[in-house]
């Protein structure tokens, strides 16, 4: 797998070619030092940030402590991502729920906002002041497939005219409304791009995609005061679940000189969210199945804002019952319904040692894993018609899958992680739900996959090796 | 400029896995000079509906082979009217009832539901086409031989 000259010991005084990967988080700056030539990680550090006021003294106090560790680097490049001021924020708006509203959310998760909310149809006047209220770092507004609706998108135009507020607007709908969209929404920032569904059932999200990137670059990046790291940095920023998706692509599919490791699901627990992605195609694996739905991206994010270890804990108690956390913590009901609500208002609570917080953080996460999986996979239902048993698909089949790659506090800090990780697997008695049937268990033990993300960018083959070599097995699920 | 293409919805309905005819209605409409969006097979009310909204379809064509065709249309007109599709024609065709029925007879309850036109087994396509032009206003292209092809 590893080509000579890789593989060749460092020796003494051989030149090394370090790059500072900084990932600005909403409560800490990271940042991770890699050689390029060496293709090694040198080291990572964390310091508590403080976007109110300075984030470049976040970013002093992560590279002192980095230089700590690694004795003083002279980096040939520096990259970074963001995730810092509540990451990307965005609102979208399509005509009908599952159809272009959908395709507005997925571009959008797809380029590593978070989605504040998605609306449908025609924009009421409380939808608008709503929309006000919350601001968004950016508007996607779509609606109709080419030559189709044009009502729809028209009208949500001259709603958004009315709202006050500065926020860009990208529109990717009808193109035969996209024009008439820009007048009506004259004297606001407006991109136009392609339409997110330009025929009925195709996905073409990318451009919409490309556009976000581009609006949060020149603008958001400023207006969250990460301007003042301008001149300390060589490029790339982007927020911090856009590069988590370029990572987890290049270990799926590889580059040039690399293989990857072929389909993948991964799942990041955190505090507030979980995140899920995959990639693969999740193509039908019975013969005789009929599929329905939009199609799904190859790389495809999805992101449960009610699932998370702390501030979002109310919302894993109520998605599993603490029937079930009780059962998978060894700790009687009410016990664990007093200790959630203890974790939801001391959420930097950690267990420490606590046997009891112990069983029930590993509890939580396996419900956390299972519950967002199951959310983002696909599911089959089993229909009788005259010709015979048919299944129909809608979503993803991840059955074949087999890499299973895990993050997240709750992940890394536990010897339990393959337990945890489980979870995510098909389920005999939820056959319904499509979910990978067998995969190995890869952790992401140190935290490396948004930097590797930057790193792909120009150097997809190393950040390819350096993953495949950090993100360990912790065995097989079966 | 060249005239929009009138846009056409079309797919089987119900629990219904009938797929040969659905391609050759689908090639038929195509080459007649439609905008044909065809949603295959196993397709509900919702589904037309939703598609026919995106894409400010011109007509809805309904199939259905397996006889619970009359079970599976009920409602939809309403359905239509709900969703804003206000007037949208409606065109159902197939082995739409079970058993021996005077066609007469399903015909005038497909009427009743709210469809515009509806085909009795063995129907060309051409006769479907005739009548989606009829019901769009739209001429034939004028390359179109003697056949209807």
């Amino acid at each position: 797998m590893w080509s000579p000259r890789k593989t060749r010991a460092k020796t003494e005084g051989e030149p090394m070619k370090p790059i500072l990967l900084i990932d600005f988080g909403s409560t800490y700056t990271k940042v991770t030092a890699v050689d390029v030539d060496g293709e090694a990680l040198l080291g990572a550090a964390a310091a508590y940030t403080t976007v109110e006021t300075d984030v470049t003294q976040g970013l002093e106090n992560a590279l002192a402590e980095l230089r700590k560790k690694t004795g003083p680097l002279s980096f040939a490049d520096r990259f970074a991502c963001s995730s810092a001021a509540g990451g990307l924020r965005m609102i979208a708006s399509g005509l009908v729920p599952e159809l272009t509203a959908e395709a507005a959310k997925q571009a959008s998760l797809g380029a590593g906002a978070k989605v504040l909310k998605t609306y449908s149809f025609q924009l009421t006047e409380d939808d608008a002041q709503e929309i006000g209220a919350l601001k968004p770092d950016i508007f996607l507004l779509v609606g109709g497939t080419d030559g189709g609706n044009t009502q729809c998108i028209v009208h949500n135009a001259q709603v958004l005219a009315e709202i006050s507020g500065d926020f860009p607007i990208v529109i990717a709908g009808n193109r035969t409304a996209a024009r008439e969209c820009q007048r009506i929404l004259s004297g606001r920032e407006v991109h136009l791009c392609e339409n997110v569904m330009p025929k009925f059932g195709v996905l073409n999200i990318a451009p919409a995609q490309k556009e976000i990137r581009e609006v949060f670059l020149r603008r958001i990046v400023r207006a969250k005061g990460l301007s003042k790291t301008d001149s300390l940095l060589s490029g790339i920023l982007m927020p911090t679940p856009s590069a988590v998706m370029r990572a987890m692509e290049l270990l799926s599919c590889g580059c040039a000189e690399e293989p990857g490791i072929g389909d993948l699901v991964a799942v990041d627990v955190g505090g507030a969210t979980t995140d899920v992605y995959s990639v693969g195609e999740g193509a039908p694996t019975r013969a005789g199945t009929v599929c329905k739905g939009l199609p799904e991206p190859f790389v495809k994010r999805t992101v449960e804002g009610d699932i998370g270890m702390r501030y979002s804990v109310l919302g894993i108690l109520e998605a599993a019952g603490p029937g079930k956390l009780s059962r998978l913590s060894g700790l009687p009901v009410p016990r664990v319904e007093a200790l959630v609500r203890q974790l939801r208002a001391h959420t930097d609570l950690l267990p420490e040692g606590d046997p009891e917080l112990e069983a029930l953080d590993r509890a939580l996460a396996s419900c956390a894993i299972e519950t967002a999986v199951t959310r983002h996979a696909g599911t089959v239902e089993e229909a009788y018609t005259l010709m015979g048993l048919t299944y129909v698909q809608t979503g993803k089949d991840l059955t074949p899958v087999t890499n299973l790659v895990v993050t997240g506090g709750s992940l890394i800090h536990t010897e339990k992680t393959k337990e945890i990780a489980s979870h995510a697997l098909f389920d005999p008695s939820h056959p319904m739900s499509l979910r990978p049937r067998a995969a190995r268990v890869l952790v992401d033990r140190q935290y490396i996959l948004s930097a590797m993300g930057l790193l792909a960018a120009s150097y997809p083959a190393c950040a390819l090796r350096i993953m495949k070599k950090e993100i360990k097995v912790d065995g097989d699920s079966e | 400029m060249e005239r929009k293409k009138k846009v056409l919805v079309m797919g089987v309905i119900g629990a219904d896995v009938h797929a040969v005819g659905n391609r050759i209605l689908y090639q038929a409409f195509t080459e007649a000079g439609f905008e044909v969006i065809n949603l295959g097979v196993m397709v509900s009310q919702e589904e037309y509906i939703a598609a026919a909204i995106e894409s400010n379809a011109d007509a809805i064509v309904v199939s259905s082979l397996y006889g619970q065709g009359e079970l599976d249309c009920r409602g939809m007109r309403e359905k239509c009217d709900e969703a804003g599709l206000t007037g949208i024609p409606l065109l159902v065709g197939g082995n739409i009832v079970i058993g021996k029925q005077r066609f007469e007879d399903v015909e005038a309850r497909f009427h009743a539901m709210g469809f515009d036109r509806v085909f009795p087994p063995g129907t060309m396509p051409e006769v479907t086409i005739a009548a989606l032009r009829e019901l769009l206003h739209v001429e034939p292209p004028e390359d179109e031989g003697e056949d209807g092809r």
